[in-house]
């Protein structure tokens, strides 16, 4: 197991070493001159020299690059242009909320999808399952933010239920800051819970349809503990592997949820950072993001060995 | 010279023949592409005989929709039917575009990957790498460098889609290689090109063609949300992104100006994926778990 993890882990260095370099060069290779990208149309000449020093700029592309992995691999990320704060602290500060909104969209996907998912695959064929596969067909087309606005609309300014935007902090307590995430996180959930529902449904078809099951069945086990004891556990790989591909979904959802309801979390923070043109941030947010996705897929190969002891690394 | 002639005919007339018959026997496919054709015809016809969707009327804002203004007017007097009609145009160039784009490069990188043994590591390492950023982001971290074009957002969501691509051409190469008429073709000394047209690229078709329709939903998702944030097609653009984000502080007093771009978006969205799904179906029911999950 420990050597598995190891080599899984150096695996990943690769992965967050391409998309340091890309990032790296992305601000370098653009047309045009990136200090003058950065500090906008109205800068002055002083300005413009400003960045370009602090960013270091003007040293050859080599220097550069060096520079770049000896602090990234100190764990710093360099300063903001527009507020002069460490991105590593700027970032620290948003944490929270991005957070929590992940977590109540991923709970609230998983609740959805996989009863939903057990459900159509139980009936397949039937009226139930075309209609929860139409739902996700729904779920999976539409934009985040357009769902955004119909919940708003109807829950918060229809029915009061919920406030139109903002987020209350955990500090506050844990039901206000729910409260204030639970239409945030229903808008976030919608794709993450079309794609599991999907796939939950194809998963556990295929495992209903071996030996294993119809000897359960035949032995007279509850048709109830047959579909949750034995279906499930076994469809549970592919199901944990969109989990772990759809957190890609989920990030960039992100971004576009905070903006809609006003949360001061990351993903705020990402579309701030871009309409400033605070590249540092931006580089920052993109590697911290990235390696979210790949810590998160890691966990999830991980776990395969949890749902098949069959698998020993 | 006629003989290749009536050959070539025969073989044409064989190929609508079967298409017309594939289109009865799939009537999802069939009906997917008469939406599409229908937003299509919409986006031709719409900038010829509607009013000019960036012309203002400060007398007649934000009206709700009635007999005069089908689905109403914005905060500064302009005809929201005639804006929606008209941004048809935007997503579905944007969504064409993107994919044109994504299967040329897509299938130039996985090819490549596929036959040339010594790129492959370090292509697919690339790509793994930019895979590994959420395309949203990577799309609007491109296009606060790129700047605000409908140009840019290709270029911008295409980046972001080429590395899928690219790993689903690559894996039909990589079982391809492996069969026996290829090895035979090599043995023959068949030279790359012929080989290319005449065994791989029909076998990569199926999964590219299917992916293709994913990736023209999703590049149509993505522009509307650069454009919702400020990061995508210029604001003088009345793309359905553009007009939603506009939209956003009328959400009480004036709903339909975000429902009617709202829905169309949706629902052109949801007939591509519709009909990428029924293709998927009709081509290969085995291919839906490799390309989902």
């Amino acid at each position: 197991m420990i050597p598995y993890i190891l080599r899984r882990l150096a695996s990943t260095i690769p992965v967050l070493a391409v998309v340091a370099l890309f990032v790296f060069f992305l601000l370098r290779l653009t047309p045009g001159d990136p200090a003058i990208l950065i500090a906008g149309d109205q800068a002055t000449t002083a300005q413009i020299e400003t960045i370009r020093e602090t960013l270091g700029l003007n040293r050859p592309l080599v220097e550069q690059l060096v520079a770049w992995a000896g602090q990234i691999a100190r764990g710093d990320l360099g300063r903001s242009v527009f507020s002069d704060m460490e991105v590593t602290r700027l970032i620290g500060l948003r944490i929270e909320p991005t957070a929590m909104l992940a977590l109540v969209a991923i709970v609230m996907a998983l609740a959805i999808a996989l009863p939903l998912g057990t459900l159509a695959a139980i009936k397949a064929g039937s009226v139930v399952d075309r209609a929860v596969m139409a739902f996700a067909m729904l779920g999976f087309s539409s934009p985040v933010f357009i769902v955004a606005f119909f919940l708003v609309y109807v829950f918060a300014l229809g029915l009061g239920w919920f406030p139109t935007q903002g987020y209350v902090p955990l500090a506050q307590g844990l039901w206000p800051c729910l409260n204030s995430l639970i239409l945030p996180g229903a808008a976030l959930a919608m794709l993450y819970a079309a794609l599991l529902a999907r796939i939950t449904r194809t998963a556990l078809l295929e495992v209903l349809a071996e030996d294993y099951v119809r000897t359960a069945h035949a032995k007279g086990v509850a048709p109830r503990k047959v579909v949750i004891g034995h279906a499930l556990k076994n469809a549970a790989i592919p199901i944990v592997t969109v989990v772990g591909v759809g957190i890609a979904a989920l990030l960039g959802g992100v971004v576009v949820t905070e903006t809609v309801f006003n949360i001061p979390g990351l993903g705020r923070l990402t579309t701030d950072a871009i309409l400033r043109r605070d590249y540092p941030v931006v580089q920052g947010l993109i590697l911290v993001f990235s390696v979210v996705y790949v810590v998160v897929n890691l966990l999830v190969d991980l776990s395969y060995a949890l749902f098949d002891p069959r698998i020993r690394y | 010279m006629t003989e290749t002639g009536s050959a070539s005919a025969g073989r044409g007339m064989g190929r609508a023949a079967a298409a017309r018959r594939f289109l009865r026997t799939n009537p999802v496919i069939l009906g997917g592409l008469i939406v599409i054709l229908f937003f299509t015809a919409v986006a031709l016809i719409a900038p010829h005989v509607l009013v000019d969707p960036v012309r203002l009327n400060p007398l007649q804002r934000l009206r709700p929709p009635s007999l005069d203004n089908l689905f109403g007017t914005d905060q500064v007097g302009r005809s929201t039917f005639s804006r929606t009609l008209n941004g048809t145009a935007i997503s579905l160039t944007v969504g064409a575009l993107v994919t044109l784009v994504t299967v040329v490069f897509g299938l130039l990188i996985g090819l490549s990957a596929g036959f040339v043994r010594k790129l492959d590591g370090v292509v697919m390492r690339i790509m793994d790498g930019i895979m590994a950023i959420p395309g949203i982001l990577l799309a609007i971290a491109l296009m606060s460098l790129f700047g605000s074009s409908v140009k840019n957002v290709v270029i911008a969501i295409s980046i972001a889609e080429i590395p899928r691509m690219a790993r689903i051409v690559r894996s039909s190469v990589l079982v391809i290689r492996e069969q026996t008429y290829v090895e035979a073709a090599v043995t023959n000394g068949t030279r790359l090109s012929r080989m290319l047209m005449l065994h791989v690229l029909p076998n990569a078709a199926a999964p590219v063609i299917v992916q293709a329709t994913y990736v023209f939903a999703s590049a149509m998702i993505v522009e509307s949300i650069l454009s919702f944030l400020g990061a995508g097609t210029p604001p003088t653009i009345p793309s359905w992104g553009n007009m939603l984000a506009e939209a956003r502080p009328f959400l009480q007093r004036a709903p339909w100006l975000v429902a009617f771009p709202g829905i169309a978006l949706a629902l052109l969205v949801l007939t591509v994926n519709v009909l990428g799904d029924a293709l998927r179906d009709a081509i290969d029911p085995r291919l839906a778990r490799k390309l989902r999950t």
